[in-house]
């Protein structure tokens, strides 16, 4: 059961939001380098494999030793399937490091600190299932219902041309809206899982619940927030993931100066052989100092909805309960 | 006398605080950060989106010519496409996305004496002659960092030449408006928000550490991976000259005269003869450690010369 904190301006969404990533930094970062170091690694290999053969088929078919065909789709076909359940960890291995994050967040602004260990155990029981259930149930009904549209525009194609036209610039016009507004509604299920111990279904249903009447000011602070912490990672990761693509540029630099800006397209698939763990590491590096920042405003703002939701509850029942001091919310900015 | 009922005011101004960040007493250092992470999207969106607009006004008929040549060539010629519209976005959103932004935040959050709270006030012309004299013996050390990294990644000349055209001027009225653009707009634009916001506003929490900080983070806006430990470093001097004046001015000029410096050495006369150039120039080891020896002798004078006036601020300022 939460307490019954104070809804918070905007004001105080930020310097909460500072505050604690300053105050829970270094648990989360070594959480973050926990459960992410294997994903990325496997993530670099997985790359390195699927741009090798990509250049090496590039390559061939340059030099005319081969012709596109399904013996080519089959060769590739091994290093995609690789990539791809590697992109899977990674993907799994983000959501179970932001619900880690999200406990220790949430512990802290209930003035109860809690150190990584007991987070990641606390992660790596029910809620970690939960946390899965969640994101498959989110994403198979959000890619589900563009998945469908998208089948009954090309039955609508089959029929006439100008049909589909038609149903697709609706479609878009409704999809899109549609797609923005229910997702955002079940923003904060992996919030509710971290924090509250609900079950996949109970969390999509409380975080819906939570942003009902909320949506515009939540849309807006998200967009905002989300905006000045990915220019912030921008900045930080850029020297970073520059310097994981060291090797790349050099060997482009180096063709650049020999050739006079004249590559040939034969010299240039080679150079992908060498591009594929620096993009991974690049990407990891990104994500990592991504779940510095974005789940805790995440529970920053889960908790300033809990709160109004509470304030809507108690202005309801205003005219019977006179003053409860059991109820008494505690100012969320003085934590 | 006078420059001590000056400081006093100064440092009486400074603390009525009367914004509503400092009313609510919030949070200082995650205004300073928050303050320019704002200012800081605001600026990076609006002069792209101004480039993109300032492109399609000047040079529409010519996008198409894009598609023919080499790399080189189509760099080259995206370049000469871009050198205006880039001036005109740089000179707009750096007044108007930069300066103005944060002196907005500056009055709403902190304090109605804006000027005072970025500490526009006079110093002495010794302090500012020795903060330009440390500035220009500084820019072989940069330029010999960024030189290195270049080397070690096997950069071609002709690049660093064809990045080189944004800042190349032909005539005396295009360098003049070169100077406009490139020095004077990030000299005032770039100082009051890294210096006179950003690091004034952390040293109020974490004193010394703030200069370091504050010149990190401008080597990283610069987002130039290349050239980030010498934009740091460069950052960080500016930052010193700040903090031991207590005085904007001191960190406007040596900025301006670094960019100044940048700008005249790629000036080319009637003649295409080049006024000084620097590609030409073999930066030496040798050269780095001399420059960067005579940088710390001028820092050191700057130390000594400030430090009467620096304890006297100190302790009139409450620090």
């Amino acid at each position: 059961m939460n307490p019954p904190f104070l809804p918070l301006t905007l004001g105080d969404i930020f310097e909460k939001t500072f505050s604690l990533i300053g105050k829970t930094f270094f648990r989360n970062l070594f959480i973050a380098v926990i459960i992410l170091l294997f994903p990325i690694i496997l993530m670099a290999i997985a790359m390195d494999a699927f741009y090798s053969s990509l250049a090496d088929m590039q390559g061939s078919i340059l030099q005319g030793v081969s012709t596109p065909g399904l013996d080519m789709v089959l060769a590739i076909l091994g290093p995609l399937v690789f990539f791809g359940c590697a992109t899977i960890i990674f993907v799994l291995g983000i959501l179970l490091a932001e619900i880690a994050v999200s406990i220790i967040v949430s512990q802290e602004i209930l003035s109860n600190p809690i150190n990584f260990f007991d987070a990641l155990h606390d992660t790596f029981s029910m809620k970690c299932l939960y946390g899965i259930g969640q994101g498959i149930l989110k994403y198979a009904i959000l890619i589900g219902g563009v998945i469908a549209a998208s089948i009954v525009m090309a039955i609508l194609g089959a029929v006439s041309k100008l049909l589909m036209g038609i149903i697709a610039i609706i479609g878009l016009l409704v999809l899109v809206p549609v797609f923005v507004y229910v997702f955002l509604k079940w923003y904060f299920a992996l919030t509710v899982v971290a924090v509250d111990d609900l079950t996949a279904i109970e969390s999509l249903r409380k975080s819906w619940y939570l942003v009902e009447g909320h949506w515009w000011r939540t849309l807006g602070i998200l967009i905002l927030l989300t905006i000045l912490s990915q220019f912030a990672i921008t900045i930080v990761s850029l020297p970073i993931s520059f310097g994981s693509m060291w090797d790349f540029y050099k060997e482009y630099f180096t063709l650049l100066g020999k050739t006079g800006g004249n590559i040939d397209p034969q010299s240039l698939a080679q150079l992908e052989n060498s591009v594929g763990p620096g993009i991974a590491i690049g990407s990891g590096i990104s994500a990592l100092l991504s779940l510095l920042i974005t789940p805790v405003f995440t529970v920053v703002m889960y908790y300033d909805l809990c709160a109004r939701e509470n304030a809507d509850k108690i202005s309801a029942q205003k005219p019977i309960i006179k003053h409860d001091i059991s109820s008494e919310p505690i100012d969320l900015s003085s934590l | 006398m006078e420059s001590q009922v000056e400081q006093t005011s100064d440092a009486m101004a400074s603390k009525r605080f009367d914004g509503s960040w400092e009313r609510a007493h919030r949070n200082i250092t995650a205004a300073a950060c928050i303050g320019l992470l704002i200012t800081g999207v605001l600026y990076v969106y609006a002069q792209s989106f101004l480039t993109i607009i300032f492109v399609f006004i000047n040079s529409s008929g010519e996008l198409h010519a894009f598609k023919g040549g080499n790399f080189i060539e189509r760099l080259s010629h995206s370049i000469v496409l871009l050198k205006n519209p880039l001036r005109y976005s740089v000179i707009i959103s750096q007044f108007l996305f930069m300066l103005l932004p944060i002196l907005w935040i500056i009055k709403r959050w902190h304090t109605t004496h804006v000027l005072s709270y970025v500490r526009i006030s006079r110093i002495s012309f010794l302090e500012l002659s020795v903060a330009i004299a440390a500035t220009i013996c500084f820019i072989p050390v940069s330029g010999g960092i960024s030189d290195f990294f270049a080397k070690q990644l096997n950069m071609p000349d002709f690049l660093a030449q064809i990045n080189a055209q944004i800042f190349t001027s032909y005539s005396i009225e295009e360098l003049l408006w070169l100077i406009v653009v490139v020095c004077i707009t990030p000299a005032l634009c770039e100082e009051v928000l890294f210096r006179g916001y950003f690091q004034r506003t952390l040293e109020r929490t974490l004193g010394m550490k703030s200069l370091f900080i504050a010149g990190i983070i401008f080597g990283l806006y610069h987002m130039q991976p290349l050239n980030l430990i010498s934009l740091a470093l460069l950052g960080i001097m500016f930052g010193y000259f700040f903090y031991r004046s207590k005085s904007l001015l001191p960190g406007v000029a040596a900025h301006f005269i670094n960019n100044l410096i940048a700008v005249f050495s790629l000036y080319k006369t009637h003649d295409g003869r080049v006024f000084f150039d620097v590609f030409d120039l073999e930066i030496t080891f040798l050269g780095v450690i001399i420059a960067l020896v005579l940088t710390g002798g001028w820092l050191y004078i700057y130390h000594r010369i400030t430090q009467i006036n620096f304890e006297d601020k100190l302790s009139l300022a409450g620090n």
